[in-house]
C-alpha cells in the first residue's frame, strides 16, 4: 500500500461514524483541557486510559490521539490572554502573545497561531505519510554526544530568550540549570539538593514550576493592579482575529521556520513539543532583523513557537508508531493503550495494522479540522474570559493550576511546589529578572548533563566523541559560530578586532586540544557573562521604556 | 476481684484496640462499598502501570466497586509505598508494588519511609515479569556463552540499565559469570534504544514489558531471561540458568499490600479476588503480551518470597558499590 492508498483506506475508517464520533469526542476533550490551566494532556490521557480498554483499538487510539494535539490548540489561548502558559510548550508564547494582548491585538495573536497550528499541524502529518521510516532512521542517528551537542546551542541560543537586561537573562538561565540539577543523578544514583525529602528525588516538577513562575507569579502582580475588569484588551471581534496583509507577511516565515525546527526536533527521541518551541522561539529572536521587539508584542514571537509545537506534536507519533519508540510520556501512554490492545507498534505496524496506522494518520487531518471548525468561533469566546472580573477569574485559574498540578503526579507536594515558585517567581518580577530562561535552563539543563555524562562514559572518557560525529560537530560549530558573531557584532569598535582574535584563538586551542567541550561551555558562559556586563550601558536605555510598560 | 497487674494493663490496651476494632467491624460489614483505591508507584502509560491497571480493572468487576488507580510516581515508587503505609488500614487503600521497593528499598536508601516488614500485610503476590539480557539484532554473538567470551576478551564494556532491578541484575550477571562491564544509566529504555541497536552498549538487561514488542519485531535480541523459569512472552529464548549462569534467578514481582492493621476479612477477600483473577483464562494471554507470567501465590508464599529476597538484595547493593541515599 503506498503513501496515497494507504491515506485513502485510512479515511474511510476515520470517517466510520464510530470513530468519527470518538475522534471528535479526543479533540474536544484535548481542547478543553488545553484552556484548563493545568490541567496537562498526561493526566487527561491517563484518567481517559482505563475508558478505552471496551473500545475498539482503532476508537481508543483516535480519541487519546486527538486529546494529544486538541490540547495544543487550546493551550495557546490562555498563554496569549492571560499570561497563564497552560502547558510548558506554550509557555514561550506568553513572552510576545501576552504584550499583544495587552496592545489590543490578542484576537489577532490567536489567528495567528490557529494558521500556524493548522500548518504545523499539516506539515507534520504530511512528513508522517511519507518520510516516517527516514525520520525514524535520522532519528536513530541521534546518540548521547548529538543530543549533548544539540542542548548546548539550545542553551546558548536561548540564553537571549528574555527581554530587558542580558545579565539578568543569563542569571536566570544558569539559575534553571541549577534547579534542574536538583534530585536523583542517573548515573549515580546519588540524590542532589532533595534536602532528605524524598518528594524531590525525581527533582522538581515541570507543570509545578512553570505554573508557579509564570501562573501564580503573574497573578500576584496583577492582584494589586485594582482595575475590576480587563475591558481594555477584551474588546474583540471576530473580523479582529483576521490579520492584516502586514501581519500575514510578518507571520509567514516565522511559520515556516517554526515547522522545520518542530519537525526536526520531533525526529530527535526525547526531545518533545516544549524544546521545539523554546527553541524556534530562540532562533526567530537571533534571525530576526528587530530583536529588540520580541518581548513587546512581535507578531513572530508568537507564530514561530506555536507552530513549531504543532508540528513537533504531530511528528512526535513517527517514531512511536514507526519504531514502538515513545518521544515523551504521553507518547508512551499511547503506546501502552495500544499494548492493552494486544497491537505491538514498531516497523511492521504499517503492514500489520494498516487500519490503525492509516486510520490514525486520516484521523489527524480529520481531527485538526474540527479542531479548526471548533475553534474559530470559539475564539470570540475565549477573549470574552478576559472580561470576566478579577476577583472571580483569579481565584477560579488558581483553583484550576492545583487540580492541574496535582492531578500530574498525583502529589500535594507539588502543589506546595507551585505555591514555592509562585511566590519567588513574583519577587523575581519585581526586581524585573524575567522568568522564561528559568525553563530553558531547567528543560535543556538535565538533558545536556545526562547525555555529557553518557556521552564520556560511552566513549571511555575521550572528549573526541563530540568532534568525531559530524552530526554532533555542526552543532558545536554552530555554538562557536553563535558566541564569534555575537562577539564580532558587539565588539565592533577599538579592541574588537582584538579580543575577537583572541577568542578565536582560544576556541581554536580549545579545538585542537581534543576540544575539551566543558572547557568550551565555561569560556562560552564566561563569554556571554562579560558581554551581557559590557552589552548593559548601551542598552540601557532603549531597554528602560519597555520595562517601565511591562511593569505597571 | 482480684486487680492483676496484667488486667491493668490490659485497659489502656483495650481502649486503644476498641476504636480500631469497631472500624473494623463497620469495615467488614458490606465491604466494599465505595470506591477501592490502588496505588502504584509508576506513572501511567509505563510497564508497571499497564500491568497494575489489568488487575485493577479485573478488581473492579468482582468486587463491583470502582477501583481508582492512583499513579504516585517519584523516589522509584517510594512515594507510593509511602502514602499506603499511611493510609487508613480499611481495605480501600491498597498497593501495588514490586520487590525492587519492598526488598530493595531499605539498602538502597539510608531513610526509608516505611518498613516493609513490619508496616504492610501481603494479600497476594501476583504477576513475574521477564527481565531480559539483549544485545543488537546485528551482532553475531547468540548465547550467553559466546558474549561471556566476548566481554572478557574486550575488558572495556559498556552495559546499559533503566531501573534498580535491570542494575542489579547485571551486576549479578557480573558476578556470576566474572565478565567486566561498565553500567550506564537511561531514564528509559526508548532513549537507550538507538544505542543498544547500533552496538554502542555491548549489552542490556531490558524490561520485559518494554521488550516483548522489540524482540518480536526484530529490533532487539534476547539471549537469556532472568526468571528461573522460561517466560512465555520469550519462549524461544533460555534462562540465565539454562544458558549456563549457575544460580541466576532474579525478576522482578508484582505483589498486593494492604496496610498492617487492616482486617483479616478483608484481606481474605482481596485475596479470594485476587486469586480468581490469576485463574482466570485471558490473563496468562494478557500477562504474556507484557512479558510476564502469572504468580499465583498465598500471602504467607508472598511473605517467605519477600523475606528470602532480602539477603540477595543486599549482597547485590553492595556489590554493585551503590551508596545507600
Amino acid at each position: 500500500m503506498n503513501g496515497f492508498e494507504g491515506l485513502m483506506h485510512g479515511f474511510s475508517i476515520a470517517l466510520e461514524p464510530h470513530n468519527l464520533l470518538w475522534c471528535f469526542v479526543g479533540v474536544t476533550i484535548g481542547n478543553l483541557v488545553g484552556v484548563l490551566p493545568g490541567m496537562g494532556v498526561l493526566s487527561a490521557v491517563s484518567i481517559l486510559l482505563p475508558l478505552t480498554f471496551g473500545m475498539k483499538p482503532v476508537a481508543a487510539i483516535l480519541m487519546l490521539s486527538g486529546i494529544f494535539y486538541g490540547a495544543q490548540y487550546g493551550g495557546a489561548i490562555c498563554s496569549i490572554l492571560l499570561n497563564l502558559p497552560c502547558h510548558p510548550p506554550h509557555a514561550v508564547t506568553c513572552l510576545d502573545g501576552f504584550p499583544l494582548t495587552k496592545q489590543g491585538k490578542g484576537g489577532v495573536a490567536l489567528g495567528i497561531t490557529m494558521m500556524g497550528s493548522a500548518f504545523g499541524a499539516a506539515f507534520g502529518i504530511l512528513q508522517m505519510i511519507f518520510f516516517a521510516p527516514y525520520i525514524a532512521k535520522v532519528a536513530f542517528s541521534f546518540g548521547a554526544p548529538e543530543i549533548c551537542s544539540l542542548m548546548l546551542l539550545g542553551l546558548l541560543a536561548g540564553s537571549t530568550l528574555a527581554k530587558g537586561s542580558p545579565l539578568k537573562g543569563v542569571a536566570m538561565t544558569i539559575l534553571g540549570l541549577m534547579l534542574g540539577l536538583v534530585g536523583t543523578d542517573i548515573n549515580t544514583g546519588v540524590e542532589r539538593f532533595t534536602f532528605g525529602m524524598i518528594d524531590l528525588s525525581d527533582g522538581v516538577a515541570l507543570v509545578a514550576l512553570s505554573l508557579g513562575l509564570f501562573g501564580i507569579a503573574e497573578f500576584l502582580k496583577s492582584v494589586n493592579n485594582t482595575a475590576p475588569v480587563n475591558m481594555a484588551y477584551a474588546n474583540v471581534r471576530m473580523k479582529d482575529m483576521r490579520p492584516s496583509k502586514a501581519e500575514m507577511k510578518e507571520a509567514a516565515f516565522p511559520i515556516l521556520r517554526g515547522t522545520i525546527i518542530g519537525s526536526l526536533c520531533s525526529c530527535i527521541p526525547g526531545t518533545g513539543p516544549t524544546i521545539a518551541s523554546f527553541v524556534a522561539y530562540a532562533a526567530e529572536k537571533k534571525i530576526s532583523k528587530h530583536p529588540e521587539k520580541f518581548g513587546h508584542g512581535a507578531i513572530a514571537g508568537v507564530a514561530a513557537p506555536e507552530t513549531s509545537t504543532h508540528s513537533s506534536v504531530q511528528g512526535d507519533f513517527i517514531p512511536t508508531m514507526s519504531l514502538g519508540i515513545p518521544g515523551d510520556a504521553v507518547m508512551a501512554l499511547l503506546l501502552g493503550a495500544l499494548i492493552i490492545h494486544g497491537i505491538t507498534p514498531g516497523p511492521r505496524l504499517i503492514i500489520e495494522h494498516p487500519d490503525i496506522f492509516w486510520g490514525l494518520i486520516a484521523s489527524f487531518w480529520v481531527g485538526n479540522l474540527i479542531l479548526i471548525i471548533l475553534n474559530v468561533p470559539l475564539i470570540g469566546l475565549w477573549v470574552k474570559m478576559l472580561m470576566v472580573p478579577y476577583k472571580f477569574l483569579f481565584p477560579s485559574a488558581l483553583f484550576f493550576i492545583c487540580i492541574g498540578v496535582f492531578a500530574d503526579k498525583n502529589s500535594l507536594y507539588d502543589v506546595g511546589v507551585t505555591l514555592f515558585f509562585g511566590i519567588f517567581g513574583y519577587l523575581l518580577l519585581m526586581l524585573k529578572f524575567e522568568p522564561a530562561p528559568i525553563l530553558l535552563g531547567f528543560v535543556l539543563g538535565p538533558r545536556f548533563e545526562e547525555n555529557f555524562r553518557r556521552a564520556l562514559i560511552i566513549s571511555r572518557g575521550d572528549m573526541n566523541t563530540f568532534v568525531d560525529r559530524w552530526i554532533s560537530a555542526t552543532f558545536l560549530s554552530f555554538c562557536v559560530i553563535l558566541v564569534g558573531g555575537q562577539l564580532f557584532v558587539r565588539l565592533r569598535k577599538k579592541w574588537a578586532a582584538a579580543s575577537y582574535v583572541v577568542g578565536a584563538i582560544t576556541l581554536a586551542l580549545v579545538a585542537y586540544l581534543n576540544m575539551y567541550v566543558f572547557g568550551l561551555c565555561l569560556i562560552v558562559i564566561a563569554v556571554q557573562f562579560a558581554l551581557s556586563l559590557r552589552a548593559k550601558k548601551p542598552l540601557a536605555t532603549s531597554e528602560a521604556q519597555p520595562a517601565r510598560v511591562a511593569g505597571e | 476481684m482480684s486487680i492483676t497487674r496484667r488486667g491493668v494493663l490490659a485497659i489502656p490496651a483495650a481502649c486503644l484496640g476498641a476504636p480500631g476494632l469497631v472500624r473494623g467491624a463497620l469495615a467488614q460489614t458490606g465491604y466494599p462499598d465505595r470506591p477501592i483505591h490502588v496505588s502504584i508507584g509508576f506513572s501511567a502509560g509505563s510497564g508497571a502501570d499497564i500491568l497494575s491497571r489489568y488487575f485493577a480493572h479485573k478488581l473492579e468487576e468482582l468486587s463491583k466497586q470502582p477501583v481508582i488507580m492512583e499513579n504516585k510516581p517519584g523516589a522509584t515508587g517510594n512515594i507510593a509505598v509511602r502514602y499506603v503505609a499511611r493510609s487508613e488500614p480499611d481495605g480501600y487503600n491498597i498497593l501495588f508494588v514490586a520487590n525492587s521497593n519492598m526488598a530493595g528499598s531499605r539498602y538502597l536508601f539510608k531513610e526509608v519511609p516505611f518498613d516493609s516488614l513490619n508496616d504492610f500485610k501481603p494479600v497476594a503476590s501476583f504477576a513475574q515479569i521477564a527481565f531480559v539480557l539483549t544485545v543488537s539484532p546485528n551482532s553475531p554473538i547468540n548465547s550467553i556463552p559466546e558474549l561471556v567470551a566476548k566481554l572478557k576478551a574486550k575488558k572495556d564494556n559498556i552495559a546499559g540499565y533503566t531501573n534498580q532491578t535491570a542494575q542489579l541484575s547485571t551486576e549479578l550477571f557480573k558476578q556470576l559469570t566474572g565478565a567486566p562491564a561498565r553500567a550506564v544509566g537511561y531514564k528509559t529504555a526508548a532513549d537507550a534504544m538507538k544505542d543498544i541497536t547500533d552496538g554502542t552498549l555491548d549489552f542490556m538487561v531490558l524490561d520485559g514489558t518494554f521488550a516483548a514488542g522489540q524482540v518480536r519485531q526484530g529490533q532487539l535480541k534476547a539471549l537469556a531471561v532472568t526468571t528461573a523459569k522460561r517466560s512465555p512472552s520469550f519462549p524461544d529464548t533460555p534462562t540465565l540458568q539454562e544458558a549456563g549462569v549457575a544460580g541466576f534467578e532474579f525478576a522482578p514481582w508484582w505483589c498486593v499490600y494492604v496496610p498492617v492493621k487492616t482486617p483479616q476479612p478483608i484481606i481474605d477477600k482481596l485475596e479470594g479476588w485476587m486469586h480468581e483473577i490469576a485463574r482466570m483464562p485471558e490473563t496468562p494471554k494478557f500477562l504474556e503480551s507484557v512479558g510476564s507470567i502469572v504468580n499465583d501465590d498465598t500471602p504467607a508464599e508472598a511473605d517467605a518470597r519477600l523475606r528470602a529476597e532480602l539477603p540477595k538484595w543486599e549482597a547485590l547493593v553492595k556489590a554493585a558499590g551503590i551508596e545507600p541515599q
